[in-house]
C-alpha cells in the first residue's frame, strides 16, 4: 500500500473512533425523546375520567344525604309534606298527624312516594342547581334518578387535547324498602287501633298490646313512656332500626304520628 | 493486480473496519435497549398508578356490613369515633376478600386530625398508590390505597441503606 493509501485508512479508522465517541457522549447526555408507552392514554385517565368517578361517587353521597333529610322530614310529619287531610294533634313544641279517622285509614294515608320524591328534588336542585336533577324515582330501596351531562375539557396549559363528557345520573341503595316500612307501620296502627279503640281505658289497652305484640320500639309522643292524648288521639313514636342522613350525620328515623282511637259512636 | 503485502493490508483494514461496526451495533443496542427498558418500567408504574386508582374507587363504592358504603363508613367515622373498629373491620375484610394480594390498605386522612390513620393488611414493605378526596363533615377526607413497595422506592431504600444503586 503506497503512503497517501495508508492515511485515507487511518483517516477512516480514527474517523470511526471519533465518531463513536461522538455518539457515546450524546447519548448520554441527548434526550431521544422516547416517551414511555401510552402517556396519552394515562394523562387522560388521570386527569379525566378518575376526576369524573371522585365527583359521580361525591355526587351519589350528597344525593344520599339530601335523601336522608326528605327521610327525616317525612317521618316527623307522618309520611307528609303539605297537605294533611286527618288533622293533628299535640303541644306546640311538636305536632303529630294523625293517621286514622276512626277505622279508616285509606283516606289519611300519606302519598308517600310522592312527596318524597318532590321534596327530595328540591332538595337537590338546590344543593347542585347546575346538575337539574329530575325524574326522580323511589324503587324499593333505590332512588333513581337523571340529570345533566357534565363535560371535562382540557386547558390551554394542557399537555395534550382531550374532553370528556358523563353522565350525573343516579341509583342509590337507601339500605331499605321506605315504603314499605311506611306499610308495616301502619299495619300495625291499624291492629292497635282494631284492639283498642273500643276500650274505656285506652292507655292500659295500648299498652298491653305493644307489651304483647312485643312492639320495643314503639313509644309515646317524643320517644319515651309519656302518653299523650287528646280526644281518644293518642301521639305515638316509632324508632326505626334503619338509620338515613340528617344533618350530614346518620341518625336513626323516628316516625312520629298519631291514632285516633275514637269509635263510630263517639 | 496488487502484490500480496499490498492485500494483506487491505484484509487487516477490513478487517479492523468489521470488528469497530461489531463493536458499534453491540453498544448502540445496549444504550437504545437500556432507554427503552427505563421507558417500559415507567409505562408500568404509570399502569399500577392507574389500576390502583380503579380499585380505589371500586373500594370505595363497595358496601359494608353496616349497609353504607365504604366512602359513607368513612364519612360517618369521622362524625362518630366509636365506628373506627367497624371501619377498621370492614376494610380489612374487602382487602382479604378481594384476593387481590397487591393492594394492602388505605390511609385515611381526616381534616384537622394531625395524624393519617393507616388500615392496612398483612404485613411487608409498602407504597402509597393512587389518593381520593371524599365530602367529609366540612373538609374533604383524603383516602390513599396502599400496596406493594414500588420497584423506584425499593430501589431508594437499598441505596439509602447500602449506598449502592441497583442496576
Amino acid at each position: 500500500m503506497n503512503k497517501k493509501a495508508l492515511i485515507f485508512h487511518w483517516i477512516i479508522v480514527f474517523g470511526f473512533f471519533i465518531a463513536l465517541g461522538v455518539f457515546f457522549y450524546f447519548s448520554q447526555t441527548t434526550n431521544l425523546n422516547l416517551e414511555p408507552k401510552g402517556t396519552w392514554q394515562i394523562d387522560f385517565l388521570n386527569n379525566y375520567y378518575f376526576l369524573a368517578e371522585q365527583d359521580l361517587i361525591n355526587s351519589d353521597f350528597l344525593v344520599k344525604q339530601a335523601a336522608g333529610d326528605s327521610i327525616h322530614r317525612l317521618a316527623t310529619n307522618a309520611g307528609f309534606i303539605n297537605k294533611i287531610p286527618c288533622g293533628k294533634i299535640g303541644p306546640q313544641t311538636r305536632h303529630y298527624v294523625v293517621w286514622n279517622k276512626k277505622k279508616d285509614f285509606a283516606s289519611c294515608a300519606p302519598s308517600l312516594s310522592k312527596d318524597f320524591i318532590t321534596d327530595l328534588t328540591e332538595r337537590v336542585n338546590k344543593k347542585s342547581p347546575k346538575k337539574n336533577y329530575n325524574t326522580l324515582k323511589l324503587e324499593k330501596n333505590f332512588i333513581l334518578g337523571k340529570a345533566n351531562q357534565k363535560t371535562i375539557k382540557s386547558t390551554k396549559t394542557d399537555k395534550y387535547y382531550a374532553l370528556y363528557t358523563y353522565d350525573l345520573d343516579f341509583e342509590i341503595d337507601l339500605g331499605f324498602d321506605l315504603q314499605e316500612e311506611y306499610n308495616l307501620l301502619r299495619k300495625i296502627a291499624n291492629n292497635l287501633v282494631a284492639a283498642c279503640n273500643k276500650k274505656s281505658n285506652l292507655e292500659t289497652c295500648i299498652k298491653n298490646h305493644i307489651k304483647n305484640k312485643k312492639l320495643t320500639k314503639w313509644k309515646f309522643s317524643e320517644c319515651t313512656n309519656k302518653f299523650y292524648s287528646e280526644a281518644r288521639k293518642v301521639a305515638f313514636c316509632v324508632e326505626s332500626k334503619n338509620s338515613a342522613y340528617k344533618n350530614k350525620q346518620l341518625m336513626p328515623i323516628k316516625y312520629y304520628f298519631a291514632l285516633d282511637f275514637a269509635t263510630q259512636s263517639t | 493486480m496488487r502484490n500480496k503485502k499490498a492485500q494483506f493490508g487491505d484484509a487487516i483494514d477490513l478487517l479492523t473496519i468489521i470488528i469497530l461496526l461489531v463493536f458499534f451495533f453491540f453498544f448502540t443496542s445496549i444504550i437504545l435497549n437500556g432507554s427503552l427498558k427505563k421507558n417500559d418500567l415507567t409505562s408500568i408504574s404509570n399502569l399500577d398508578e392507574i389500576r390502583s386508582k380503579q380499585v380505589l374507587f371500586n373500594y370505595l363504592r363497595a358496601p359494608t356490613e353496616n349497609g353504607l358504603t365504604l366512602t359513607e363508613l368513612i364519612v360517618a367515622t369521622e362524625n362518630n369515633p366509636s365506628l373506627k373498629p367497624s371501619l377498621e373491620k370492614n376494610v380489612k375484610k374487602i382487602f382479604l376478600d378481594s384476593k387481590d394480594p397487591f393492594f394492602k390498605g388505605i390511609i385515611i386522612k381526616y381534616p384537622g386530625e394531625k395524624l393519617y390513620y393507616p388500615i392496612v393488611v398483612g404485613g411487608g414493605l409498602t407504597s402509597n398508590y393512587a389518593s381520593a378526596e371524599i365530602i367529609g363533615k366540612k373538609q374533604p377526607i383524603s383516602v390513599t390505597i396502599v400496596g406493594e413497595e414500588k420497584t423506584s422506592e425499593g430501589q431508594a431504600r437499598y441505596k439509602a441503606a447500602t449506598g449502592f444503586k441497583i442496576t
